[in-house]
């Protein structure tokens, strides 16, 4: 387990200019966009003198490098600031909306693999037959359709229409007690405290946003798994594995499917960032409370430190799932030496 | 363009009449849940940064010592009544001979959600507490001439005393806002720390007050429960035991929740989908012109060619009001045009303004003014409220180019924090006042102390000295002479030309009455009966 240990650490250092340049860029571009908390959250019928009261509160009266300088101080003490929009820390506000976010862009994740790389695999095993034109159809349509559209479509046909899913009103009923907080992801939590009602209340909720977020996911990840599988499968060592007579299911999902996984997982990674951006819209429909409905309300009231919060916490979740894929290319490809 | 899809769908949906099957709505007659845009950020106005959402929500858990009483409008709908204060944690009150100070004496009865009684000592210690925080509520309570902690006495247990910096009417109403809330000052102080001698950081999220409902968890900007507190004195005990505020951020959403009756208060979808729904005739739309609120077209007078009076009479005419109107909310807000006279009635405010449009009108004018050929000239607008906005400059920039003015629209991100730059010759514009006094609206807008919201940097002699005597003066007839002479004034000088008054419309399931339009803009859950 060592050598993975300090590739973790030696990753994570290599990683780290590009998260001081996200900090830097996040903050400059909070401020070149145009916009005044001050002036926003200085209430109804702002005075002069209010807005330069809360221009003192927030430091915005100070030269820029100057709050620079105290956010950077801030951070290192693991301090993002207050959220003017939701007046709490940032850092309580993300920690108590990520598991949100990070639990349906993972159901979104794993209903978009278990579609689309059966679908891909057969696709390419049955190159030309109708079976590949479904998989052409199905990973072009799922790309045309945007995540806003998709969400809105699901709720009216399976909410408004059909009374089949529940009220888009976030993760659990209005007034549904939720599961004492362990893990944060609602599903985990019902079933260590046994709450199977509760459960099943929250794999309800989370049914069709997740199904409106794999829409997104599904497109890019049937291409790459059909295309690398065509690679693969008309390669000389499966031709040579087909005249040992091998199994065909053990040929398909043994040799050629670990072989052409590479690409795919590099495609997981790509998607997986997308995913996060894409909840933005479909966590708007759904009043899904994770962290991208939250950083679309700090954007609108010019909410700097909650938008800087987020751009951090993005891009350091990025920089997690590119070292997880990483190792995971280690472990599906031996020629990707650990640390390497 | 997606979300019209959907809407259309939607709509589609709602007429083919399919059976829905309620959740939450049926069955649970002491409950009420509302979806709408904004949710409260704060347990406590007092707070840096707090939303309208949470003046609503503080409205609800705290006390005053004064409220306002409530009226019936023409429609029907119910209003709060701001000529008339009632008592709610004060039992009666006296002047003192000189008017120089007012005496409340308290009930005995009244106690906080956690069994504390009320004690004038609360009173003082919130009162002091508004004048020492700073921003927002301080600003607030200066307008009413309330600064000063000097002010507020402490005569016994249940008699506390304010006396008066000078005479200013807007004093008392002052005192029934929002942000004079009483507070437990005991747990309060309790919570306080050497940096947060007021206990703002804990009033944030926990709350501390004797008002109508208690709060029984809070998420910040995204849902509020609130149960009733049996033993409420400030007014009658609600009828609604459990109310659910709840953030819902697409509108889309909020109506397919109000249609299934999975929601049962939404108030605050756009025009268009009101217009639907109320075409429905399946839900309630309760409509209210915004009190002391204006959408309005600034000139301004320091900008060639609006410094001539005659320029901004012609604009005045050439606007197409009833189209403005239309394409802007779809008809939904009272019209402030065509009044038969340039001379006001009443005192009312606001009233429709003499100008319709009438081309002819404005081409004789600018005639006059030596414009015949017409000028090029500049429009600004909020990008924020682009949705009203900017079909609104688009039919003004059509109508007056017709006349030969070309007008280039500049639709602003950054519009509130560049209202102080008074660099625009037009923009489109909306005011709100706290406050129902005609004079409290035009000090903002009209009055030469050049507030930000004097986008035209109108400066009138006349207009200042009428403002000044209206804000002093106590008799109602020489009050309302003073109004009628202002309002003539802006009528005549036109820096301002108003479009139209919004209108809150507030969609309701048919079984829910009571609701009642506040100056806060928010729900009243205090209100509601259900069945």
């Amino acid at each position: 387990m060592a050598p993975v240990f300090s590739t973790i650490v030696t990753r994570l250092a290599l990683r780290l200019p590009a998260l001081i340049g996200v900090v830097l860029v996040s903050f400059a571009l909070t401020r070149l966009l145009p916009g005044d908390p001050a002036v926003y959250f200085a209430g109804a019928a702002p005075t002069p003198e209010a807005i330069a009261d809360l221009r003192r509160v927030l430091l915005l009266d100070q030269p820029l490098y100057v709050q620079f300088l105290s956010y950077v101080r801030d951070l290192v003490h693991g301090n993002l600031g207050r959220s003017l929009a939701t007046g709490q820390p940032v850092v309580q506000d993300l920690s108590s909306r990520l598991p949100a976010t990070l639990e349906l862009t993972l159901a979104a994740m794993t209903l978009a693999l278990l579609i689309a790389v059966p679908l891909g695999i057969a696709g390419a095993r049955h190159k030309g037959r109708p079976v590949d034109h479904v998989c052409r159809l199905v990973s072009t349509g799922a790309l045309a359709l945007p995540a806003f559209f998709t969400g809105l479509l699901l709720v009216f046909l399976f909410y408004y229409l059909l009374g089949l899913a529940p009220a888009p009103l976030g993760r659990l009923a209005p007034m549904a007690f939720p599961p004492p907080e362990r893990t944060g992801f609602m599903i985990v939590d019902a079933a260590l405290a046994r709450d199977w009602s509760v459960l099943a209340d929250a794999v309800a909720h989370l049914v069709l946003p997740a199904v409106a977020l794999a829409m997104a996911a599904i497109g890019p990840l049937t291409r790459v798994t059909r295309g690398a599988m065509l690679g693969v499968l008309s390669s000389d060592f499966i031709r040579a594995a087909r005249g040992y007579d091998l199994p065909r299911w053990k040929l398909v999902y043994v040799y050629a499917l670990r072989n052409a996984m590479l690409p795919v997982l590099t495609t997981i990674g790509f998607v997986f960032s997308f995913l996060i951006s894409a909840n933005v819209v479909i966590e708007k429909v759904f009043s899904w409370p994770g962290i991208g409905s939250y950083a679309l309300e700090a954007l609108v009231a010019s909410d700097y430190a909650a938008v800087q919060g987020f751009v951090l916490a993005v891009a350091t979740l990025y920089v997690l799932i590119n070292i997880a894929i990483d190792i995971l290319y280690g472990i599906v490809d031996v020629r990707v030496r650990l640390g390497g | 363009m997606h979300r019209r899809t959907f809407l259309q769908l939607a709509g589609a949906g709602a007429t083919s009449g399919f059976l829905t099957t309620p959740l939450l709505a049926q069955g649970a007659s002491d409950r009420v849940l509302i979806v709408s845009e904004m949710n409260a950020n704060s347990l406590d106005t007092h707070t840096v940064g707090a939303n309208r959402a949470a003046y609503g929500l503080v409205w609800m858990t705290y006390d005053r010592l004064i409220t306002f009483g409530t009226k019936t409008l023409a429609n029907g709908v119910k209003s709060y009544d701001y000529t008339k204060l009632e008592p709610q944690l004060a039992e009666s009150w006296e002047f003192a001979a000189d008017n120089m100070s007012v005496t409340f004496k308290l009930r005995r009865d009244a106690t906080f959600h956690d069994g504390t009684p009320v004690r004038a000592q609360d009173v003082k210690w919130s009162f002091d507490r508004f004048v020492k925080v700073g921003g927002f509520p301080q600003r607030q309570m200066e307008q009413g001439s309330l600064s000063s902690t000097d002010q507020f006495e402490v005569v016994d247990d249940h008699t506390f005393r304010v006396k008066f910096l000078r005479p200013d009417k807007l004093t008392m109403p002052s005192l029934a806002i929002v942000v004079p809330s009483v507070y437990n000052s005991e747990l309060c102080k309790k919570n306080a720390t050497a940096s947060d001698p007021w206990a703002l950081d804990w009033t944030k999220n926990n709350s501390a007050g004797s008002g109508a409902f208690k709060v029984e968890s809070f998420k910040s900007s995204e849902q509020v429960v609130l149960a009733r507190f049996d033993g409420w004195k400030g007014g009658k005990l609600p009828a609604i035991q459990r109310a659910m505020y709840r953030n819902v951020a697409a509108a889309g959403t909020r109506r397919a929740l109000v249609e299934k009756r999975d929601a049962d208060i939404s108030p605050d979808l756009p025009p268009r989908e009101i217009a639907d729904i109320e075409a429905s005739k399946k839900l309630k739309v309760q409509a209210s012109p915004m009190a002391n609120t204006l959408k309005y077209l600034a000139l301004s007078t320091i900008i060639k060619p609006f410094d001539d009076v005659r320029v901004r009479q012609a604009i005045a005419y050439a606007i197409p009001y009833q189209k403005v109107l239309d394409s802007a909310v779809f008809g939904r807000a009272q019209p402030m045009f065509g009044a038969k006279s340039d001379t006001p009635s009443d005192a009312s405010w606001p009233q429709p303004f003499p100008y319709s449009y009438d081309p002819d009108k404005a081409k004789a004018l600018l005639k006059d003014a030596g414009l015949a050929s017409g000028f090029e000239t500049k429009l600004f607008f909020d990008a924020q409220v682009a949705t009203t906005d900017e079909p609104a400059a688009l039919v003004i920039q059509d109508e007056l180019g017709k006349l030969g003015i070309k007008i280039g629209i500049e639709k602003l991100p950054d519009f509130p924090a560049r209202r102080n730059q008074k660099a625009w010759p037009m923009a489109i514009d909306v005011f709100g006042a706290w406050f129902d006094d005609p004079d409290f609206f035009f000090r903002w807008i009209w009055h030469g102390q050049n507030a930000v919201w004097n986008l035209s940097s109108y400066k009138s002699a006349e207009m200042d000295k009428l403002l000044d005597a209206a804000r002093q003066e106590r008799d109602g007839a020489a009050y309302a002479s003073l109004v009628k002479q202002f309002v003539k004034l802006a009528m005549t000088d036109v820096p301002v030309i108003p479009l139209f008054q919004p209108i809150l419309e507030v969609v309701t399931q048919p079984d829910i009455s009571g609701y009642t339009y506040m100056f806060h803009r928010q729900v009243d859950a205090t209100t509601l009966v259900r069945g």
